[in-house]
């Protein structure tokens, strides 16, 4: 008898119930697909337990091991009885580590990763062709598969740089799909500006070396009023007589990551003047232009924003990433898949930088960039072997590795071990992180 | 004809079987052949404009572990437009991974996906049709509506499937495109003479013309006035393995419209 092993997940309790049917039940063709209590499909779950072991103590000198326990709790209930078409979702986060690099609830604007949030939770009202949302959301807008220059209306979380993720924002949506062919986006975030969220000062991956000799004062967050409201719009079609789809896009907010500006402060004594970077967040306006095409087997895709300042007081630049992705199925086995993506990042800047503004060097890391990811899939994905790489071509060069396996145990637990490593000169952004490499292992159970 | 109204039956089925005139066409005489194109057409035609079904797929493989699969299906079918928009369940890592194909006929197939972790809509490079989907031993080719414009249909004679008597239908490509990218030299369709429903398929390999796989559809229920195998079970032989996909909620979805089966809603929950 085949497939006696009852669906793993949803059940509850799993284990008692399964054992319980099992013994009670006679064994026949179908009773694997025996109704059994189940949490309904809109309630969902992961815990999830993280490891970083560092062969090096690295420039921080920082603990060699990591232990990261999280939990996350996604409800996407239907609110139709209340109002048809409406629906809520939330995805609830909480994260602890020995390394104490979480601290406080709720606030994603604090320095510091909160122990517990809402990385999402809105509400999401349909009729006919009209969507709204209000609420804390995440947007994904760019084709890009590696690196998206247009997705820029969330900051990003790179408490740890390389297992970083998209903060949410409060923000109205609106979407209107007028055909098949075009649908139209707009987005308000209201008021509150919230940044990149930057390595603690003294962790792995501090982005200001230890040596750095200037003293970095705290964040200048833009003040929260109406003139710090942030807005955008997009504009998708889909050309299937092309096989193309394209994108316009339209930002005007904030970079969420800093620039430096250099202030002094007098003391009271000697030496009496103390120099002090003082990170601000400088409005920006970005338009977009997203083109996807499939040739065949393969998918080509160009992504370009232009980023300019209303007050054009600021460098004005175009960031650019054009590339493909390849997959073909069917290798060893039939139920086997290869994919593979190559991009290349770029920076055209238009015009001249302002004075007394130290460059945001981190704003655009990928100026001259080669990106590549190869994947394998095993039999449907339970068991995927990745490779993603980051080469920086501009200035010193530096490179990102980062190679991973992830095997599904169960269908409610996968198993993940990898490795990142940074390799480059001192003076390169990958390099300075080069005493940083690591290995992981995630264990990831599902309900 | 006449048609014993049984207690329970819908409105919309009775009209379906008063609209519909039986499996062999009547209008020849008793003896004469049914037409082969004929009936798969009319098992074609046996569904509604919008659907959705709950599936739930256990892939049994002969070595290893047995793996499941379970999806919602929406299915929206007009004008020669074929929609198809699947969203996993489960496996939980893949949790509302959304793949829409919009086949259109003389054209290559659209694919969009959505990855949920990304929360992102792309568009992919269509699979081959002789891929397997989500590594079960269906293929999409196996997925597809079927295209009578091309394939030849030959009846072979009459067989048992499923406790039924069934026309047996040979079908072979006719079009250069799908001689070219069906996976099969030829397919023997096993067809109730009593409804337009399909109780088994068996399926001959391109290459060396020997049987690869065996869809066996049982658990047929009423649909809307159609009926549907709620079981179906294939066989892979090269694979050694099977795959039984059970139809746990099937259902017409009169609300269902093309427009719901684009890219640009492929995020939302349905």
């Amino acid at each position: 008898m085949l497939g006696r092993r009852p669906l793993p997940s949803r059940r509850v309790p799993r284990i008692a119930i399964a054992a319980l049917l099992a013994a009670a039940a006679p064994a026949r063709a179908d009773d694997r697909f025996a109704e059994v209590p189940r949490l309904p499909d809109w309630i969902r779950g992961v815990a999830r337990y993280k490891a970083f072991v560092y062969p090096d103590e690295g420039r921080q000198e920082n603990d060699r091991v990591r232990n990261q326990v999280e939990a996350d709790l996604e409800l996407a209930p239907s609110l139709d009885p209340l109002l048809p078409g409406l629906r809520a979702e939330t995805l609830f986060r909480a994260v602890w580590d020995d390394e104490h690099l979480s601290a406080g609830v709720f606030d994603e604007r604090d320095e510091r990763r909160p122990i517990a949030t809402f990385r999402e939770a809105f509400l999401a009202w349909e009729h006919d062709a009209l969507e709204l949302r209000v609420g804390r959301q995440i947007f994904a807008w760019g084709k890009a598969d590696l690196f998206n220059p247009t997705d820029t209306l969330n900051p990003r979380d790179y408490t740890d740089l390389l297992d970083n993720e998209k903060i949410g924002v409060d923000a109205l949506t609106a979407r209107w799909f007028a055909s098949e062919r075009l649908a139209v986006e707009a987005v308000f975030v209201p008021v509150l500006f919230t940044p990149n969220r930057l390595p603690p000062r003294g962790a792995r991956y501090d982005l200001v070396p230890p040596d750095f000799p200037i003293r970095i004062a705290d964040r200048d967050i833009p003040p929260d009023t109406l003139a710090s409201s942030q807005y955008g719009v997009r504009l998708s079609g889909t050309v299937p007589e092309a096989d193309l789809d394209w994108a316009l896009t339209g930002h005007h907010g904030f970079d969420h990551w800093p620039n430096l500006k250099l202030r002094v402060r007098r003391l009271p004594q000697p030496p009496f003047f103390e120099p002090l970077l003082e990170p601000f967040y400088k409005k920006q306006d970005v338009a977009g232009l997203t083109l996807s095409r499939v040739f065949g087997p393969l998918e080509a895709h160009g992504e370009a924003g232009y980023f300019f300042h209303s007050e054009r007081s600021e460098d004005e630049y175009v960031h650019y990433v054009a590339g493909g992705n390849w997959r073909k199925a069917t290798l060893a086995d039939d139920a086997d898949e290869l994919f593979l993506v190559l991009e290349y990042a770029g920076l055209a800047p238009t015009d001249r930088r302002a004075p007394g503004v130290i460059p945001g060097v981190w704003t655009t890391i990928f100026r001259s960039a080669l990106l590549a990811r190869a994947r394998y899939s095993w039999n449907g994905g339970d068991l995927v072997v990745e490779t993603t790489a980051a080469l920086l071509l501009h200035g010193e060069d530096s490179q990102y590795v980062q190679a991973k396996a992830a095997y599904r145990v169960f269908e409610w637990l996968k198993l993940t071990v990898g490795t990142d490593i940074l390799s480059g000169s001192k003076d390169s952004f990958f390099g300075q992180f080069r005493d940083d490499d690591r290995g992981f292992l995630f264990l990831e159970a599902s309900f | 004809m006449i048609v014993r109204l049984l207690p329970g039956t819908t409105a919309l089925a009775l009209a379906a079987i008063l609209v519909a005139p039986p499996l062999a066409p009547r209008s020849r005489a008793a003896d004469a052949p049914p037409d082969a194109r004929e009936i798969i057409a009319r098992v074609k035609a046996s569904r509604a404009e919008g659907e959705r079904r709950e599936l739930e797929m256990e892939i049994l493989p002969k070595r290893g572990r047995s793996s499941k699969r379970k999806l919602v299906v929406l299915t929206h079918s007009r004008d020669g437009e074929d929609r198809m928009l699947v969203r996993f369940v489960e496996p939980h890592d893949v949790a509302r991974l959304g793949l829409l194909t919009i086949q259109r006929r003389g054209e290559e197939d659209d694919q969009h996906i959505y990855v949920p972790t990304l929360k992102k809509t792309k568009r992919i490079a269509a699979s081959n049709r002789t891929d397997l989907f989500a590594a079960t031993d269906f293929s999409y080719e196996d997925l597809r509506a079927e295209n009578l414009d091309a394939h030849a249909y030959r009846l072979l004679g009459e067989e048992t499937a499923g406790g039924e008597r069934c026309y047996k239908i040979e079908a072979t490509p006719r079009t250069e495109e799908e001689r070219q990218s069906s996976g099969y030299s030829r397919r023997e369709i096993l067809v109730s003479t009593k409804r337009p429903v399909i109780l088994e398929i068996r399926m001959f390999d391109k290459r060396a013309g020997t049987l690869v796989k065996v869809a066996r559809f049982s658990d047929v229920r009423d649909v809307g006035g159609h009926p549907k195998a709620h079981r179906v079970e294939m066989e892979n032989r090269p694979r050694e393995s099977r795959t039984v996909a059970i139809t746990t909620s099937w259902t017409v979805d009169r609300d269902l419209k093309a427009d719901d089966l684009t890219p640009f809603k492929l995020e939302r929950g349905n």
